[in-house]
């Protein structure tokens, strides 16, 4: 069984982390950036997110 | 050029780019792809800016390991030193401190894409941001890389593993700056030869004298980046 994360929960385990939306998007992707970090975050659009993406963009959002 | 991972997880495929910190995913292959691309042209945001994922080489049925190209690489290089600085916890003043830099303007221009670094500079600079990360050179080719690769693992499976010695090779480019390069050397079962190989690039050379041998290597990838 594949581990996933919900979208929602990782937006919101985002915001907590001071990251929002910019309202630039993609097909597929969001953009969200953080008022003190000069990189951006892509997240995917699906309702399900594979466990090594979220991961991946956790990590990147503590940075 | 960059190097990403195309993978199975679940259902579906997932697509990375740790060194840009690009993650996504598709339902199929082909949709992973296009979001792997799609991600980092977002991640750069600027308009005009494409890029190309091309497979180079199955590690297995389930992972595809591809190059990340861009229609504009100086800004592909601008997002790897902006995003790497950020990992290794540094500001803008740290990088310009580590380059010897008055201010911070000079480099920043690099993060933001408004100057373009020769292969010397890039090199300076993400060794400033980034000293853990290395430039590999690999043939373009997947074919020649498979052939490569078969021969490489050819020459492991004659190896007494307890002979094996790795040695980092600095090459100094031009201009002052330093290639990071691991070459590998060990002696052949029948004892009488040494060889050495890179596994970045796959050069391989067969000789008496260990360090004679790691050279050739070195000159083959040398001479592969016009250096």
């Amino acid at each position: 069984m594949v581990e996933v994360v919900k979208r929602s929960e990782l937006e919101e385990r985002l915001k907590a982390l001071g990251w929002g939306p910019t309202g630039v998007s993609g097909k597929n992707h969001t953009v969200w950036t953080h008022p003190g970090r000069s990189h951006k975050l892509v997240v995917p659009v699906y309702d399900l997110i594979y466990d090594s993406n979220a991961e991946g963009i956790l990590t990147d959002a503590e940075r | 050029m960059l190097i990403g991972q195309i993978f199975r997880e679940g259902p579906g495929w997932s697509a990375h780019c740790a060194i840009l910190g690009a993650y996504t995913q598709g339902r199929s292959l082909k949709e992973a792809t296009a979001n792997l691309a799609e991600a980092i042209e977002l991640k750069v945001g600027e308009r005009n800016f494409k890029v190309t994922i091309t497979e180079i080489r199955h590690g297995s049925f389930d992972e595809h390991m591809v190059f990340v190209e861009a229609s504009e690489p100086a800004l592909l290089a601008a997002e790897v030193l902006k995003y790497q600085r950020e990992v290794h916890r540094l500001s803008l003043a740290d990088v310009a401190k580590k380059l010897g830099a008055a201010s911070i303007n000079a480099y920043a221009a690099y993060e933001q894409g408004k100057r373009e670094p020769s292969l010397s500079k890039f090199l300076e600079l993400l060794h400033a941001v980034a000293p853990d990360v290395a430039l590999v050179v690999e043939p373009r080719d997947a074919a020649k890389l498979r052939k490569r690769r078969e021969e490489w693992l050819r020459v492991v499976n004659g190896l007494r593993t307890q002979e094996f010695k790795a040695h980092g090779v600095t090459a100094e480019l031009k201009h002052g700056a330093v290639l990071k390069l691991l070459i590998r050397v060990g002696k052949t079962k029948t004892a009488t030869t040494s060889v050495a190989w890179s596994q970045a690039t796959g050069f391989i050379a067969q000789g008496i004298d260990p360090d004679a041998t790691s050279d050739v290597v070195l000159g083959r990838m040398r001479k592969a980046v016009g250096l």
